[in-house]
């Protein structure tokens, strides 16, 4: 991200800084090595610069990749793959070069001979267009199996997707149901409709907890909206969604901060806020003991 | 074709032996990898292009550059939480330059396919929060010259230059910021960067 500017000789660090920038900009970030001297010290310090920048994006809010990104993702790796073995196995059908029909020249004074019979050639020629036939045959086969293999690496997938939302409902129904699990009502706040409503329900151990909210409305281009945990020290972000019109939304996690006393839903920038901003859509503060 | 076998101790290996793993062409540790650093890479691409299917492009495309050049990947030169989020910056970034280029076409069709994200089913690990806690803090105590020449650089993929075009700052005040911000962010975060190596 430099633009190949000189630094003091002496300053061999900050000359390491912008190499570490400078590689940013490469097609291979951890290939280009710049004019940088190959000293171990510099060696050392361009690593943990290079890692500061890699740091940099844990401070944004993580978001949740949509399920069928991984299916599709492992759908192109299957793809490729059988591609590779398509190409093999296209290879392998070409047929060989035909044989070389050229006769050897009679040695002269010989008697004439009678014309050789021409049925090995046609048996050789049956057998060539069958050998063909069989070996399309066969590469169409490998082409249906590996579409199948694709196929069943998909529901597999899908299924593997499935266990694993009767397995998270299976923990929230576990939580909902446990003793000294508390409830609190999450009520629409200043800027969010009055049909928005939610419930947060926190295991006795305040770790474990599992949200439900109804009735938002679609979130405005460029926004989503943002949980947040407040605390005596602050407020801590806890996931960001963005749900079609009246989808009932939810979120549970194994880990809640510290002295949580409030919840609150707002809406702020997709690009992550780093405390609460935009309208307050819902809020909620009182833990009940439910059972 | 990819190993498909699936393996109960996947989630206790750490993150070079997971690309160590992939590069054995096991598919079964790429998505191990994808599980831990999928949301983050998401949300690098969505604060980079903002959030909708160009992101999630650019997760996919990252991910299979993991899988072809797994093989390559050296821990000496960074850990595989930075190689992941500089491959996955330097996609976006692209594409970033492309939609520049062509204008604000790109932009309005990503904006009608944009797709909607739900919440992360289990969040983010423990220490992930804390590492986010932390280099959000630490980002937030820079002062606002100095994060903004920063941000700019890594998340705006603008040279210097363009950068001190752009906000019209003398090109070696930008220069200073940034030296500044990064000695600054390398000292705050030693701890963090040294559970990285």
């Amino acid at each position: 991200m430099t633009d190949g500017a000189s630094h003091p000789p002496g300053d061999r660090e900050d000359g390491v800084v912008e190499l570490a920038l400078e590689r940013l900009g490469a097609a291979d970030p951890l290939a280009s090595r710049g004019a940088l001297p190959a000293g171990e010290e510099e060696e050392t310090l361009l690593r943990l610069y290079t890692e500061t920048l890699g740091a940099l994006p844990y401070a944004l809010a993580p978001l949740a990749p949509p399920p069928a990104l991984k299916g599709r993702l492992f759908a192109v790796l299957a793809g490729d793959e059988t591609q590779e073995v398509s190409g093999l196995a296209r290879r392998a059908a070409l047929p060989s070069p035909p044989p070389s029909r050229t006769a050897a020249p009679a040695p002269p004074g010989s008697f004439p001979v009678p014309a050789p019979s021409r049925w090995p050639l046609r048996l050789a020629a049956a057998l060539a267009v069958a050998l063909l036939g069989a070996s399309g045959w066969l590469f169409l086969e490998n082409q249906e199996q590996r579409a199948d293999l694709v196929r069943l690496d998909l529901e597999a997938r899908r299924l593997a997707g499935a266990l694993e939302e009767v397995g998270a409902a299976r923990a929230n129904v576990a939580l909902l149901t446990s003793p000294g699990v508390e409830f609190c009502p999450l009520r629409p706040g200043a800027g969010g409709p009055l049909a928005a409503s939610g419930m947060l329900f926190v295991a006795a151990d305040h770790q474990h907890w599992y949200l439900a909210v109804h009735g938002l409305q679609a979130c405005p281009q460029g926004r989503h909206y943002q949980l947040w945990f407040h605390t005596a020290e602050g407020t801590v972000a806890a996931g960001a969604f963005d749900p079609r019109p009246g989808e009932r939304v939810e979120l549970h996690s194994p880990t809640m901060p510290t002295g949580t006393r409030a919840v609150s839903v707002t809406l702020e920038p997709a690009t992550g806020a780093t405390a609460p901003s935009g309208p307050q859509i819902l809020y909620g503060e009182a833990l009940t003991r439910l059972l | 074709m990819p190993r498909l076998e699936v393996t109960g101790s996947l989630r206790t290996l750490d993150d070079a032996a997971l690309v160590r793993r992939a590069a054995d062409r096991h598919a079964d540790a790429l998505a191990e990898l994808y599980d831990r650093f999928a949301p983050l890479l998401l949300g690098l691409a969505a604060r980079i292009l903002g959030p909708g299917a160009e992101a999630e492009d650019v997760v996919q495309e990252a991910f299979l550059q993991v899988w072809n050049q797994a093989r390559g990947y050296d821990p000496g030169r960074a850990s595989v939480s930075t190689w992941l989020v500089l491959i996955a910056r330097s996609r976006a970034i692209d594409r970033l330059r492309s939609r520049r280029s062509s204008e604000r076409l790109a932009v309005a069709v990503a904006a009608q396919t944009a797709a909607r994200h739900t919440s992360p089913r289990g969040l983010e690990t423990v220490s992930f929060r804390e590492r986010r806690e932390r280099v959000r803090h630490e980002l937030e105590a820079l002062p606002a010259e100095q994060r903004q020449v920063l941000e700019l650089a890594f998340y705006g993929g603008l040279t210097q230059t363009e950068i001190a075009a752009q906000t019209g700052i003398p090109l070696g005040t930008v220069k200073t910021r940034t030296l500044l911000a990064m000695r600054k962010l390398r000292k705050a975060l030693r701890d963090d960067v040294r559970e990285l190596l």
